[in-house]
């Protein structure tokens, strides 16, 4: 029965916990713009996270060692070098866009201007990474992102036209008020914010932080591969709730705010208090999981002590990275930048720096020193090298569809 | 070997210019993007007015989409000063679309006035001045 519950937890955590600020504002953008014509692109981001995840995941139960202290071991310290500066930078964009993404949540309650929250959000960040249980903060915010079904819950309650969403996902095309470059642009953003590398980098450190081994890598499929595709089909969701009430009356998203008023419209205010609830949660645990993911990654480089498992005056720097990751945060907030647009500038970025963080994955998976009997099979490398040619397309298209398009404008 | 790294140098800075110049566009373009932007900013101030009336939205949320439309309008105004017209057609088109945002601006925040005083804000306003600006934006 314990067993039972463990694997449930963990399934419906991954499932809560996959979606955060960048698929919450992606999705509806792209939902707004495009109706389902890049729903696609969600399968095909999901997949790449379930493989990406997956890697990562079986890399750190079986080597008992977490992504960046194997990346400077097997391939020096100037690749892993370059891959630590990539996914840093990455990964604090992605932080002030969390920190952001709570801010503008209390101020769909309160209606206070959001930069009142900046310094609160990120300080209850820093008291949870430093007070809680790695557990119970992966749990909590992973069950009470669950609220986002609601937009599932939405749609149907909308009562679509059925075929016409199934026409739009199935046969994808450019609608006529938009231009093909901006199509494309949103397709490599709509990547970028599935497969975002501080989840792996959180998910591989947690797998360290509780103890994986051989034995877990049953739950750890299962977490993976049921838990992200359903959390996949809520960032559908997100996008068919913009797509039924938002694009009809030509409303493209451009704000929070905006991204809640299918809810409101379909559900009432029950639902509303549900994605209220759900947004909350899904940006302060992805802003957890970013400020630890900042601590992961340096620390693990640096061969310096860390992990939630020890104490805090064990791993005193790992601790100081975080503050000073939270304080940059903040500081880039406060220079007045729109956190939405913080959130799609981290979610093309990604898409830029993905070959620095997967590639690395791909070739320590294989390694049988590491990995012994656990490395890759055939299977798994043949799609592992079709998401190398469309990570590194995706990589290469990202800046230069940013700029043709005035980022998606 | 330094005249191999020039040229590589040369040649990303050229590719980065034309990537650059197929981004720009003209001033109709420039005029219909702002319009549209302004477009989707009022329609969305109008829907959360009656999502306010029919579902019960929190003033909070009505009030937090209204100020956010009045950025996105705000921006919308200054791109259309901003832009360079050359002809009289031009000068005639930009003067349209700056008096269309003024007026979507106008009502968006006689809503807010309203929500604030307690009283019931109407969404005609909004969606007569959103049908305008769609219409400078198509």
């Amino acid at each position: 029965m314990k067993q039972i519950f463990a694997v449930a937890l963990g399934v419906l955590t991954a499932i809560g916990g996959f979606v955060d600020i960048g698929d919450l504002v992606t999705n509806a953008v792209v939902g707004s713009r495009f109706g389902l014509g890049l729903a696609w692109v969600v399968v095909v981001g999901v997949v790449g996270i379930c493989l990406y995840a997956n890697m990562s995941g079986r890399v750190a139960a079986v080597s008992g060692r977490a992504t960046f202290e194997i990346i400077r071991e097997r391939l020096g310290p100037r690749m892993g070098f370059a891959n630590l500066t990539a996914s840093f930078l990455i990964n604090l964009l992605t932080l002030a866009a969390e920190v952001g993404g709570v801010a503008l949540a209390l101020q769909l309650v309160t209606g206070v201007e959001p930069r009142l929250f900046f310094v609160l959000a990120a300080f209850a960040v820093w008291v949870v990474v430093w007070r809680a249980r790695f557990s119970a903060l992966e749990n909590a915010t992973g069950l009470l992102g669950l609220s986002l079904i609601v937009f599932a819950v939405v749609v149907v309650l909308l009562h679509p036209d059925w075929s016409s969403l199934a026409h739009q996902a199935l046969l994808p095309s450019v609608p006529g008020s938009e231009q093909p470059a901006t199509y494309w642009f949103y397709a490599v953003a709509l990547f970028g914010a599935a497969m975002t590398p501080y989840e792996v980098f959180f998910f591989s450190s947690g797998a360290v932080e509780e103890g994986w081994a051989k034995r877990d890598l049953g739950q750890e499929r299962l977490n993976v591969f049921v838990g992200f595709p359903l959390g996949g089909v809520l960032s559908l969701a997100i996008a068919a709730s913009a797509a039924i009430v938002l694009l009809p009356l030509g409303v493209s998203v451009t704000s929070l705010s905006q991204v809640v008023m299918p809810v409101l419209h379909g559900g009432g205010l029950i639902a509303f208090v549900f994605v209220v609830v759900g947004i909350l949660a899904a940006t302060f645990g992805a802003a957890l999981e970013t400020t630890l993911s900042s601590g992961y990654t340096i620390a693990q480089y640096a061969g310096w002590s860390w992990g939630k498992f020890r104490r805090p005056s064990e791993a005193p720097r790992f601790h100081l990275v975080m503050i000073v990751c939270l304080v940059a945060a903040v500081a880039i907030l406060a220079t007045g930048v729109d956190p939405i647009a913080v959130t799609e500038f981290s979610v093309v970025f990604s898409a830029v720096a993905l070959p620095l963080t997967y590639i690395p994955i791909l070739i320590v998976a294989n390694d049988r020193e590491y990995m012994g009997d656990a490395v890759n099979g055939r299977a798994v490398n043949a799609v592992g090298l079709v998401y190398l040619v469309v990570i590194v397309v995706a990589s290469l298209a990202a800046i230069p569809l940013m700029i043709i398009t005035g980022a998606g404008a | 070997m330094a005249s191999m790294g020039s040229r590589a140098v040369r040649g990303v800075v050229i590719a980065i210019a034309l990537v650059s110049l197929a981004g720009c566009s003209s001033v109709p373009d420039q005029l219909r993007d702002a319009a549209g932007s302004a477009a989707a900013a009022t329609s969305g101030a109008a829907l959360a007015v009656r999502l306010h009336h029919t579902a019960g939205a929190p003033s909070a949320i009505t009030d937090t989409v209204l100020s956010d439309a009045l950025t996105e309008l705000e921006t919308a105004g200054t791109d259309v000063t901003d832009l360079d017209a050359a002809t009289d057609a031009e000068r005639a088109a930009r003067s349209t679309a700056l008096e269309a945002v003024r007026v979507a601006t106008d009502a968006v925040l006689d809503a807010r006035e309203k929500l604030a005083s307690g009283e019931e804000p109407s969404d005609d306003a909004l969606a007569s001045a959103a049908a305008a600006l769609e219409e400078l934006g198509s």
